[in-house]
C-alpha cells in the first residue's frame, strides 16, 4: 500500500462489463422487452394486413408516383406562381409555402403585439396595466377556432365592398375582399430571390459568429455594424437592379383592385387571430420572465444610481431574454401548428390543399398524410431543436 | 356648543381624508407624467366608447322574447335566438325527454371530480378507480342507451355544449392511465419502453391537433378490417385522446422530476421494488404536484374541442352555424358567437383561476 | 461485544467503484459481526457514504462482493429486495414520505412487506415512536416537524423492518446543532440495545462512546482500522492522525496525552 495514494494503472482500469453473466434482474428486464416487441409487431402485422386488403379494394398500391399527375384544381392564393395544370408536388409546395407564410406572418405580429402588451401588464400605469390585463384575460379564455370565425365572419364580412373600401393613406385598402398592400415585384424568379436572402442571410450570421469568437477570445469590442449594411445595400442593388426592383401599388379598376398584394379575407382574418390569440400568451410570457429576476437586482442596480430605463435596458431585460426563449420557441411552435385552422374558413394551407382537397381526388390517404405528418415533425423537432440549443449556450455562458 | 362643532367637523374628516387619498392615488398611478395622462385619457375615452357602442346593442335595444327573425331589430342583438334555440345549443339533437340523461353524466362528473380534488376525502382511491375506469362505462351507457331500458341515441345526435364538455371530459380521463404509463415508460430503465414513450410523446405533440384529427379519421380505418364501420364521434374521441395523453403525460414528467430522488431511495432502502415504490411513494407524490398542470392542460383541451368541426361533428359552433343558417333566424351569427364566446370564458376563467390558487398554494407550502 | 457467531454478518471483500473514470471506491474490505458498531470517518469525498450505499445496494458497483449472512448481494440481483429488508438505512436528508403521517410513514414497510394487518403495525409503530421519543408526533405530517424530530421518525421507519443492520448515512450532518444531540441520543441508546449498525458521522464524541472500530477512509480506501482507544490517542497513519486533530480538536476530544 502506497502512502500517496497514486494506483498502479492495472487498479485504475476500469473492468468492462461482459454480457455473459446475467443476472435475474436483467434477464427479467429483457424478457418484458422482448415480449411487448412480439405484440408490438403482431399488432402491427395485424394492421399492415388490413391495410394491404384495403387498399386493394380501393384498387390502389402506394407509391408517390401519383405526385406528378395534374391536379386540375384551383388555388385561390399562392405566393409562388401555380395553375391548374400543375402537378401535385406543385400543390404540396404552395400549401407548405402558405403554411409558412401564415406562421411568419402570425408570429412577427404576435410577437410585436405581445411584447406591447406584455410590457404595459408592467407598467406603473393602473389604467394601462388594467387594461392590458383585461385583453388578456379576455381572449386567452377563448378558442382560437372562435378567434378565427368572428375575425372572419363578423369583422372582415361586415367590411364595405371595394368601391367604398376603407382607404388608408392611398396605399392601404380593406374592403370585404381582402386587404390590398403595396408590393416589391422583381423580375427574378423565386428560386434566385430565395438564394439571395439565402446568402444574405447566412453571410450575416457568419459574420455575427465570427464577431462573437473575436470578442470572447480577446475582449475587444466589434463594429459588424459596417459590413451587415454593407451586405444588405448589395443585396438591394442586386435585386433592384438586376431584377428591376419595383413597388406595385393597388389601385381600384372596376370592381376590384389590381396591383399590389392581395390578402385575402381568409388569410387576413387567420393572421389578425393567431397574432391577437397569441399575442395574450406571449404578454404573460414576457411579465413573467421580467418578473422572475428577483427583486435583489433591481435594488443592486438601483443603488448604483441607474435610472428605470437603464435599469430595465442594462440588467433586466438580458436577464429576462434568458428565461423567456424557451417558452416564447414553444409558443411559436404552438402558432405554427395552428395554422392549421385554415382549413376551416378555407385558407389554402397545407392542410387544406393536400389533406383536403388531394387526398379526396387521389385517395391517397396514407401517402398524403405521411408527407404531412413529416413536415409538422420535421418543424417541430427543428424548433425544439434551435430552442435546445439555445439554452444550451445561454445557461453555459452563465456557468 | 364646543361639543357640537367639533363632533361635526370630526365627522366631515374622515371622508375628506378618504377622498384625498382617493386623488392622491390617481395623481400618482394614473397621471404621474404627461405621457400618463394622454394614456389615460385615451383608455379611458376608448373603454367609454365601448360601452357606448356594446350596450345598446346587447341590452338596451336587444330583443329577448321572439319566434323568428322577424322579431329582431336591425341594429341590436337578437338574444331570442340563443333563447329560443337554447336547448339545441346545450344539447345538440338530443331528444328533450331524454336530456336528463346529460345532465347525469355530468353531474357524476363534477362530484367525482370535486372529491378527488376536496384536501381531505376518505376513500380517495376509490373515487379515482371509479372516475378513471367505472366512468367512462357508465357515462357511455347512460348517453348512448339502448340497454336498461334506455332508448337508444346514436351519437349522430349528440352535440352542442354538452359535446364540447363531453369531448374534454373524455379526453382528460381516458388520456390520465395511458399518459401515467407513457410518463413512467419514459424515464423506464429498459431502453425499449423508454425509446417507444419517447416517439410516442414527440410524434404526437409535433402534430397539429387537427393532423392528429384527420389522421384518425382517414387512417385509422386503413388498419382494421376491409368494410368496418366506424362511428365519427368515437374516431374524433380516439384522436383526441391520442394527443392528449402525449400532453399529460409530458405534465406527469415534470411533476416525477420535481420529486427529490431521496424519496425513492428511501422506499429503496425499506425494500420496496419498482411497482411498490411507484403505487406508494413517487405516485401519489407526482399526483399532488401536477394538478395545475393537468387543469391548464384540460383548459386548452376544451379550446381545442372545438377542431371537431372539421370532421363534421355538430359541437357548439357548428350548432351555431347550422343555427344561422336557419331562415328563422338566418344571419345572426355574431349573437351565437358572442354566446358561445360567453360560455367558454366562463369555463376556461374558473379553471384558471382555481389554478392559479393551485399553484399559489404550492409554492407557500414549499416555501415552509 | 463482538458475537460468538461463527459468520459475521456483513462482508465487504475488494470493493471496487467507478463513477464514470472516477475510481470511488478502491478495493475495500470490511467485516461486521453480529452487534457491532462501526463508525466510518474521513474527509468529504473519501467514499464513505459511497461504501455504505453500496452495502443496501443503492450504487451499483463493478467489482468485489458483498455478503449478507453469506447471501451475496448485487443491485441487479433478485435477492436484492430480500437484503433491503433486512437492512435499515437512515438518510441525512431524512427522506420521509411528504404525504404520508409519521405513523404511515412507519407502518408502510411492515403492512405492504411483511403483510402486518394495521392494527398490529400500528401498535408496533405506536411502541418504536415511545422509544424514539415521538408518541405525541404519531398523527403529524413531516412537514409539521423540526429536523431532530423527522430524523427520529425517520430512525423509527428504518426500525419498524425489524432489520439486521442499521445503517447511518450522516444522520446529523442536516442538522441545527441543537437537534443533533436528541438524534444521537436515540442512536446512543440503540447501540446500547445491542444494533448492529454502520454509521458515518462526523460526530466524533459519539464514536468515541459508541463505536467498536473505528474506519478511516480517505480517497476512496480504508486507510486505517481500530478502536476508538487507540484511534483517539493518535496511534495511526500521519493522514488519520491529521483528520482527528482537526475534527477531534474541534469536538474538543483531542489526545491530551
Amino acid at each position: 500500500m502506497t502512502s500517496t495514494g497514486l494506483s498502479t494503472p492495472q487498479i485504475a482500469a476500469r473492468p468492462v462489463t461482459l454480457g455473459r453473466n446475467l443476472t435475474g434482474r436483467q434477464r427479467r428486464h429483457i424478457l418484458y422487452q422482448a415480449a411487448f416487441l412480439l405484440v408490438l409487431c403482431a399488432l402491427l402485422w395485424l394492421a399492415w394486413r388490413n391495410v394491404e386488403a384495403n387498399l386493394a379494394v380501393r384498387k390502389l398500391a402506394l407509391g408517390f408516383s401519383f405526385l406528378r399527375q395534374e391536379a386540375g384544381f384551383g388555388i385561390s392564393f399562392s405566393i409562388i406562381p401555380y395553375a391548374e395544370t400543375d402537378t401535385y408536388l406543385r400543390v404540396f409546395v404552395v400549401g407548405l409555402s402558405n403554411t409558412l407564410l401564415i406562421a411568419l406572418l402570425g408570429i412577427i405580429a404576435a410577437t410585436l403585439l405581445g411584447f406591447a402588451i406584455g410590457i404595459a401588464r408592467l407598467s406603473p400605469n393602473w389604467a394601462v396595466a388594467k387594461a392590458a390585463l383585461v385583453y388578456i384575460e379576455t381572449v386567452r379564455n377563448l378558442p382560437l377556432l372562435l378567434h378565427v370565425l368572428i375575425w372572419y365572419n363578423v369583422v372582415i364580412r361586415s367590411l364595405p365592398p371595394s368601391r367604398q373600401a376603407v382607404n388608408l393613406l392611398d396605399a392601404v385598402f380593406l374592403s370585404n375582399r381582402g386587404i390590398f398592400v403595396p408590393s416589391l415585384e422583381t423580375s427574378l424568379g423565386w428560386e434566385t430571390l430565395a438564394l439571395l436572402v439565402g446568402g444574405a442571410v447566412a453571410a450575416i450570421a457568419g459574420i455575427l459568429r465570427r464577431a462573437r469568437r473575436w470578442r470572447e477570445e480577446t475582449g475587444q469590442p466589434t463594429r459588424v455594424a459596417i459590413p451587415i449594411v454593407f451586405i444588405l445595400a448589395v443585396a438591394l442593388l442586386l435585386v433592384a437592379g438586376w431584377g428591376q426592383l419595383r413597388v406595385s401599388w393597388p389601385a381600384l379598376q372596376g370592381f376590384n383592385f389590381s396591383g399590389g398584394m392581395a390578402l385575402s379575407p381568409e388569410l387576413s382574418a387567420l393572421v389578425v387571430a393567431l397574432a391577437v390569440y397569441n399575442a395574450s400568451f406571449i404578454a404573460e410570457l414576457v411579465r413573467g420572465s421580467i418578473e422572475a429576476i428577483g427583486k435583489g437586482q433591481r435594488e443592486a442596480a438601483a443603488a448604483l444610481g441607474l435610472d428605470r430605463g437603464r435599469i430595465l435596458k442594462l440588467v433586466i431585460i438580458p436577464q429576462a431574454m434568458r428565461v423567456l426563449v424557451p417558452p416564447l420557441t414553444n409558443q411559436y411552435l404552438h402558432l405554427v401548428k395552428a395554422s392549421s385552422l385554415a382549413t376551416v374558413i378555407g385558407y389554402p394551407d397545407l392542410v387544406n390543399v393536400f389533406v383536403g382537397t388531394s387526398l379526396n381526388q387521389t385517395g391517397r390517404a396514407i401517402e398524403i398524410m405521411a408527407m404531412t405528418m413529416a413536415v409538422y415533425l420535421v418543424l417541430s423537432l427543428a424548433i425544439t431543436g434551435l430552442s435546445n440549443l439555445q439554452s444550451r449556450r445561454l445557461r453555459l455562458v452563465e456557468r | 356648543m364646543t361639543a357640537v362643532v367639533n363632533s361635526s367637523r370630526v365627522e366631515r374628516s374622515p371622508a375628506i381624508a378618504q377622498l384625498r387619498r382617493r386623488l392622491a392615488w390617481a395623481r400618482a398611478n394614473l397621471f404621474a407624467r404627461p405621457i400618463d395622462v394622454l394614456l389615460t385619457s385615451t383608455i379611458a375615452a376608448a373603454a367609454v366608447a365601448l360601452l357606448w357602442a356594446i350596450v345598446p346593442w346587447a341590452f338596451i335595444d336587444a330583443v329577448w322574447v321572439g319566434e323568428n327573425r322577424a322579431a329582431c331589430r336591425p341594429d341590436a342583438a337578437c338574444w331570442a335566438f340563443i333563447v329560443n334555440r337554447g336547448g339545441q345549443f346545450l344539447y345538440g339533437f338530443y331528444p328533450q325527454p331524454e336530456r336528463w340523461r346529460v345532465n347525469a353524466v355530468f353531474l357524476i362528473f363534477a362530484v367525482s371530480v370535486f372529491l378527488l380534488l376536496r384536501r381531505d376525502t376518505p376513500g380517495k382511491r376509490v373515487v379515482a378507480f371509479f372516475l378513471l375506469l367505472v366512468f367512462p362505462i357508465l357515462g357511455y351507457v347512460l348517453l348512448h342507451g339502448g340497454v336498461a331500458g334506455l332508448s337508444r341515441v346514436t351519437t349522430d345526435k349528440w352535440g352542442g355544449l354538452s359535446l364540447t364538455l363531453l369531448l374534454g371530459v373524455a379526453g382528460i380521463v381516458v388520456s390520465f392511465p395511458i399518459a401515467i404509463v407513457l410518463a413512467l415508460g419514459r424515464q423506464s430503465e429498459m431502453p425499449l419502453f423508454r425509446w417507444a414513450s419517447i416517439a410516442y410523446i414527440e410524434i404526437c405533440r409535433g402534430l397539429p391537433l387537427i393532423a392528429v384529427l384527420f389522421m384518425a379519421r382517414i387512417l385509422l380505418p386503413y388498419a382494421f378490417p376491409v368494410g368496418s364501420e366506424f362511428d365519427p364521434l368515437a374516431l374524433a374521441v380516439t384522436g383526441i385522446i391520442l394527443f392528449e395523453s402525449a400532453y399529460l403525460a409530458e405534465v406527469f414528467r415534470g411533476g416525477f422530476q420535481a420529486i427529490p430522488k431521496g424519496q425513492a431511495e428511501a422506499a429503496a432502502a425499506i425494500g420496496f421494488g419498482y411497482w411498490r415504490t411507484a403505487i406508494y411513494v413517487t405516485l401519489p407524490q407526482m399526483l399532488r404536484v401536477v394538478v395545475p398542470g393537468v387543469v391548464n392542460n384540460a383548459i386548452a383541451l376544451v379550446k381545442n374541442t372545438t377542431l371537431v368541426v372539421i370532421l363534421g361533428l355538430f359541437e357548439v359552433l357548428n350548432i351555431v352555424a347550422a343555427g344561422a343558417a336557419d331562415p328563422d333566424w338566418l344571419g345572426l351569427h355574431a349573437e351565437g358567437y358572442v354566446f358561445v364566446g360567453l360560455v367558454f370564458w366562463g369555463l376556461c376563467f374558473a379553471m384558471s383561476r382555481y389554478s392559479q390558487s393551485l399553484e399559489r398554494e404550492i409554492k407557500a407550502a414549499e416555501r415552509q | 461485544m463482538m458475537s460468538s457467531s461463527s459468520r459475521p454478518l456483513l462482508e465487504v471483500s475488494g470493493l471496487n467503484k467507478w463513477f464514470g473514470a472516477m475510481h470511488a471506491l478502491r478495493d475495500v474490505d470490511l467485516t461486521v459481526g453480529v452487534g457491532e458498531r462501526i463508525v466510518v470517518c474521513g474527509p468529504s469525498g473519501s467514499g464513505k457514504s459511497t461504501m455504505v450505499r453500496c452495502i443496501n445496494a443503492l450504487e451499483r458497483y463493478q467489482n468485489g462482493l458483498i455478503r449478507l449472512e453469506g447471501e451475496a448481494i448485487n443491485a441487479d440481483c433478485d435477492s436484492v429486495l430480500g437484503a433491503r429488508r433486512a437492512i435499515g438505512m437512515v438518510f441525512q436528508s431524512f427522506n420521509l414520505f411528504p404525504h404520508l403521517s409519521v405513523l404511515d410513514n412507519i407502518t408502510l414497510g411492515p403492512r405492504k412487506l411483511l403483510r402486518l394487518p394495521r392494527p398490529d403495525a400500528e401498535s408496533a409503530a405506536m411502541m418504536l415512536l415511545s422509544q424514539v421519543r415521538m408518541e405525541d408526533q404519531a398523527r403529524k405530517m413531516p412537514s409539521q416537524l423540526s429536523g431532530g424530530q423527522q430524523q427520529r421518525a425517520a430512525i423509527a421507519r428504518a426500525l419498524a423492518m425489524n432489520p439486521k443492520l442499521m445503517l447511518f448515512d450522516e444522520p446529523t450532518s442536516a442538522l441545527d446543532p441543537e437537534m443533533v444531540k436528541e438524534v444521537l441520543d436515540v442512536m446512543t441508546a440503540l447501540a446500547e440495545a445491542g444494533t448492529t449498525m454502520i454509521c458515518v458521522t462526523h460526530e466524533m464524541g459519539f464514536a468515541k462512546a459508541v463505536a467498536h472500530r473505528i474506519v478511516f477512509m480517505d480517497q476512496g480506501k480504508i486507510v486505517e482500522t481500530a478502536d476508538p482507544a487507540a484511534f483517539f490517542a493518535g496511534d495511526c497513519c500521519d493522514r488519520a492522525r491529521s483528520f482527528v486533530g482537526t475534527t477531534a480538536g474541534r469536538s474538543g476530544l483531542a489526545s491530551s496525552s
